[in-house]
């Protein structure tokens, strides 16, 4: 144990024995030429803090509520010490002030309080003395418990319930902080289960009740005795693929065939494989609507139950069979550099052209002439201030492009505009960075607008219908944004918000009273299944369904808990093969997979199926006549079939049409496929690869057998 | 737009555009003879997420280590501010773009990996440092995003890595700097033209004082809080035009004297730093500098005040008891940043982010002669510098 005494009012030099900066940092001083150390000696001094008592010593406490909390300075004889404390607690769950702790978020934290280093005051050991409080907050108390199920329950049928809690103040209690208690009136007549599964086993009246700290709500059910005789079970699809989403129909009949319509019925299926292994589990199952997906070629039979009765359907599925060979066409090669995004279009003279992004470079955006695909040939590039121009786009009618900046030598970021008159050799129209000094990672222009992200907060919307003057014209921040992406569509904004999931936003559609200037929060989409990853987002309208969808893809650098990866899944070392030091040229790896929305009421919407390629992430996306081309970072460009009605996991479906993987053994990362971006221009694909530049590749016919 | 008159460019169809910089170990040019202790540094790449430590000793000056930051590979993240715990066992980093938080690291000096995944903190973390008693750091906030509202400082305690105070304090916080005696830390608005005390035992506000040029001295409480705030809708870190901006301090720095007298701060638009009486809380003096003063640190024997001149791509060393320029130097590429003096008042290291794809810089000088006397080439935008350890030779 040793004690120092790092103040000017200890000791004959008061100067010399200060704490005192060494370069950047603070060492322990130099007393007469010798170091002090130990403070043994001054330890059993009268005065030499050696302890720090608090009052409480714990506390339990409920959100929302204050307590008084103070402490004391004790030496060795237990005699108390003028100091003063720092309190030191989590800010957004305690917050402590003039002697008083206020409780903020439940759960369990720590108070730390320690002895301030004042001139005047002397401790014990090498940091001042310090206690921690350990502080419980309790959820407050629930004040209202709503139950839901189903609109009848009969003899021997059973309905899954669920259960909400409240406070008072109208916040939700998290289900896995709730206790919940389930019970029946009368167990003769219905049962219930841990899961709130009820089952009718008399008749009569019966209550259910779900009771969460005290608190109960209830359903009630008249429970009559078991009225169908008969169970029929149909459906209209007859040559069904992987993938195909079926619907049956079920009618529950009463002995006189009269339909019984709010009979509850559960679902199910059996598999056999149809190479007869049967060891497959076959299928994402069937959703309490009755619909049906089957994930395996092979032979299912679905059951629909209620009570005693079972119908069934037996279905043979196909397999998809929608795999085309993609053969490569051409590559503008990269391989000095990283390459980022892209984009592909027809200019105003009639050819084709790519642009791509340098990244963690000299802030370039190079021009390519793809008219060729088979002959890629770069036209120009074009230098900003920046390290990396993350993002590129162009305009819908051609006229202009934008690329974004970050890493700029003044930090001023922002977005820069080419004009695209000459699109070979396009020229800076203008550099816009109000209100985007902190860096845009991502711009969507319209024909008049750019909606450009400004620093992961909010994105600007400007206008550009004179592109040598672009104007400011509006903003929109969802409440504690955290923005990645956007792309707008028919005047709605659609943007990627990590946690939150995506945003929808009225920009100029105008059903919900938006404009560009005056944009209106439609919905928001919730957070992704494994949270904090919606990172791009594509609108996309299926004509064949009529439904509007919103693919939103994940972007998870990092396979933290994944086998494959795990210990070296985060590599963020990105630069080439160093021979001198062994160092870099590895891949990197990541996770996350897409999520697929059905929007078509924007104000609902509904998450319907994901697309997840288990040994890779996703990142940017593209939709165009029922293919999803997909840039799947060290998973390739992958190209799939989105056709119909969609539901489960459509990677286990056969749906996907390609897999290409740019294997460069001469890119900046030497056969390290990483696809940024992918998009389909006539006829062919292009994408871009960060370690290996713009590639094109074409996705030809399968070959028919010829008997 | 002096950006697009120097740098808007492009090649010939046929020709790259040029590598990026990679580096693992770098010869440095050397000017002298080198010195007989050695000196170990940390300098950041805000624009390659990296971390490199940097030996001077015997033999020159090299990269002896250079380790990666952030969370995602394909995302800049903007480490920017640095500091070493007292114990020299661990150092602190800052990186400033977040979605939209940035972050605050601690990583373990032997091992060089962070002890545990980084807490967010506000907008663009920048400038830090850490409490004589290694348990505090103090990070301003400074956010360059969007409107110039006011801003914060983050108070961290390091044992646990938890964020225990976030106050609020002026528009573009930056130069987070505590006192030698552990009582106060002292931050510049670059916005706001303040300097602002914090008490590093409440983390609120203690004082504040005003820097604009004319106009230097205490601000009352109520002002402070009615918003007497100059937002001025530029940005004075930059290289953009000054002229619609009235020319007043735009601080950039403070420091502390090691004998807890004075206070120095940077006036990156006035060409000046202004010493301030810490315990009076008046100007003092006003010291001319060459253009665009912008970090600063006062040498631990007092003796010198050395200054990074941003905008005029160099370093100055001022007399700081005549406030005589000694010496200016030009830096070996361009935006000078960060400076940080060896414990024996030795050498200034001075981090230069260089522009684009050119590789940063950290130059050494010698603070006797004042000359250059080692290069060392470090990834792109060298910024947030911070000193680690020296240890004398064997026979010393």
């Amino acid at each position: 144990m040793s004690s120092h005494a790092p103040h000017p009012s200890v000791g004959p030099d008061a100067a010399a024995r200060h704490a005192h900066r060494v370069g950047s940092r603070r060492v322990l001083s130099l007393v007469g030429g010798a170091l002090l150390l130990p403070g043994l000696l001054l330890a059993q001094e009268p005065g030499v803090v050696v302890q720090v008592e608090v009052e409480p010593a714990s506390i339990q406490i409920g959100a929302g509520e204050n307590t008084p909390i103070s402490a004391r300075a004790l030496d060795a004889r237990g005699n108390e010490v003028s100091a003063e404390f720092t309190f030191a607690a989590p800010r957004g769950a305690i917050q402590i002030a003039g002697g008083v702790l206020l409780a903020v978020e439940p759960g369990y934290h720590e108070v730390v309080v320690s002895l301030f280093p004042a001139p005047e005051v002397r401790w014990e050991g090498e940091e001042p003395p310090s206690t921690v409080v350990p502080v419980t907050v309790g959820w407050p108390a629930v004040s209202e418990v709503h139950v839901t199920g189903g609109s009848a329950l009969y003899e021997g049928s059973t309905v899954r319930h669920q259960v909400s809690a409240h406070h008072a103040d109208g916040s939700p209690r998290p289900r896995r902080a709730a206790d919940v208690r389930w019970s029946s009136s009368d167990p003769s007549v219905a049962t219930v289960n841990e899961f709130g599964v009820v089952r009718g086993v008399g008749t009569g009246t019966v209550e259910i009740r779900a009771e969460v700290e005290g608190v109960a709500g209830s359903v009630s059910y008249d429970v009559r005795s078991f009225p169908a005789e008969q169970l029929e079970i149909s459906t209209e699809a007859r040559q069904v693929r992987t993938g195909d989403v079926v619907h049956f129909q079920v009618r529950a009949l009463d002995g006189q065939g009269n339909e019984i319509s709010d009979l509850p019925i559960t679902w199910s299926h059996t598999f056999i494989a149809h190479d007869s292994i049967g060891s497959h589990v076959g299928g994402s199952g069937i959703t309490r609507d009755g619909r049906f997906v089957g994930e395996y070629a092979g032979e299912y039979t679905i059951l629909a139950n209620a009570g005693r009765l079972t119908a069934t359907h037996t279905l043979w599925v196909e397999h998809r069979g929608v795999v085309q060979p993609v053969e490569f066409r051409g590559q503008g090669r990269v391989g000095n550099q990283h390459t980022s995004d892209l984009w592909v279009w027809e200019g105003v003279d009639g050819r084709d052209y790519a642009i791509t992004g340098t990244w963690g470079s000299g802030g370039w955006a190079l021009i390519w002439d793809v008219t060729d695909p088979t002959n890629i040939v770069r036209t120009d590039s074009i230098q900003v201030d920046a390290r990396t121009v993350n993002d590129v786009k162009v305009s819908p009618d051609g006229r202009y492009a934008t690329m974004t900046r970050e890493g700029a030598s003044n930090r001023r970021n922002g977005l820069v505009i080419l004009d695209l008159a000459e699109p070979a050799h396009p020229v800076i129209a203008a550099r816009f960075d109000d209100d985007l000094a902190g860096g845009v990672h991502n711009a969507f222009p319209t024909n008049d607008h750019v909606f450009a992200l400004s620093g992961g907060e909010k994105y600007v919307i400007i206008d550009v219908s004179d592109l040598y003057n672009p104007r400011r014209v509006g903003e929109f921040q969802y409440p504690g944004a955290r923005i990645h992406d956007v792309w707008v569509k028919d005047g709605i904004a659609y943007s990627a918000q990590r946690p939150y999931g995506g945003i929808i936003v009225d920009v100029g559609d105008g059903r919900w009273g938006g404009s560009p200037e005056n944009p209106v929060f439609v919905s928001k989409t919730g957070p992704t299944p494994e949270g904090g990853g919606a990172h791009t987002v594509y609108p996309y309208y299926q004509e064949s369904t009529g439904r509007m969808l919103l693919f939103m893809a994940d972007e998870i650098l990092s396979r933290e808990g994944h086998a494959l990866g795990e210990g070296a899944g985060r590599s963020l070392v990105v630069d080439p093969y160093d021979p001198e030091t062994g160092e870099g040229g590895r891949p990197s790896m990541s996770s996350g997979y897409m999520h697929i929305f059905d929007i078509t009421d924007h104000e609902n919407p509904v998450m319907i199926a994901r697309y997840h390629v288990p040994e890779a992430g996703t990142h940017n996306t593209w939709v165009e006549d029922d293919v999803l081309y997909q840039g799947y970072w060290e998973g390739g460009m992958r190209v799939v079939d989105v056709s119909g009605e969609l539901m489960g996991d459509i990677y286990t479906q056969n749906r996907e049409i390609a897999v290409f993987k740019p294997f460069d053994p001469t890119g900046y990362i030497a056969n390290a496929p990483f696809v940024w971006s992918a998009m389909p221009h006539k006829g062919h694909i292009f994408f871009s690869d960060f370690n290996s530049g713009l590639w094109a590749v074409e996705v030809t016919p399968r070959e028919q057998m010829i008997p | 737009m002096i950006w697009t008159s120097l740098l808007a460019a492009s090649l010939s169809a046929g020709e790259l555009p040029p590598s990026p910089p990679v580096l693992t170990t770098e010869a440095a040019t050397r000017a002298s003879a080198d010195p007989a202790a050695t000196y170990w540094i940390y300098v950041l790449a805000e624009s390659a997420d990296r971390i490199h430590k940097i030996r001077y000793g015997p033999g020159g000056a090299e990269v002896e280590q250079s380790l990666p930051i952030g969370m995602f590979p394909v995302m800049m993240e903007g480490p920017h501010g640095i500091q070493v715990s007292p114990r020299g066992d661990h150092f602190y980093v800052t990186t400033g773009h977040g979605i939209p938080d940035g972050k605050f690291w601690k990583f373990d000096v032997q091992t060089g990996r962070p002890v545990s995944d980084p807490i967010d903190l506000g907008r663009f973390p920048a400038t830090l440092d850490v409490t004589p008693d290694g348990l505090y750091a103090f990070v301003v906030n400074f956010n360059l995003y969007g409107a110039m509202v006011p801003s914060s400082v983050s108070t961290v305690y390091l044992p646990t890595l938890t964020e225990v105070a976030r106050t609020e304090t002026c528009a573009m916080p930056h130069g987070s700097r505590v006192s030698h005696d552990g009582l106060n830390q002292y931050s510049v608005c670059m916005m706001d033209d303040q300097l602002v005390e914090l008490s590093t035992r409440t983390f609120g506000v203690s004082r504040r004082f005003s820097v604009v040029a004319g106009e230097e001295g205490p601000v009352a409480p109520m002002a402070a809080m009615e918003g007497d705030h100059h937002h001025a809708h530029h940005d004075p870190d930059s290289h953009a035009d000054h002229s619609h901006h009235h020319p007043t301090c735009t601080p950039t720095w403070v420091d502390p004297s090691p004998d807890h007298r004075h206070l120095y701060v940077a006036c990156s638009a006035t060409d000046e730093v202004l010493e301030i009486d810490r315990e009076e809380w008046v100007l003092v003096r006003r010291i001319p500098t060459g253009r665009g003063p912008y970090n600063l640190e006062v040498s631990p024997d007092g003796r010198l005040l050395v200054v990074t001149l941003k905008q005029g791509d160099g370093v100055e060393f001022l007399d700081r008891a005549t406030g005589a320029s000694l010496a200016r130097a030009s830096s070996t590429t361009r935006v000078s940043h960060g400076v940080v003096i060896s414990p024996d008042s030795r050498y200034a290291f001075v981090s230069v982010e260089g522009v684009g794809a050119e590789p940063g810089k950290v130059d050494i000088y010698d603070l006797d002669t004042f000359e250059r006397v080692a290069s060392v080439a470090v990834r792109q935008q060298a910024a947030g510098i911070a000193f680690l350890r020296m240890e004398e030779p064997a026979d010393s």
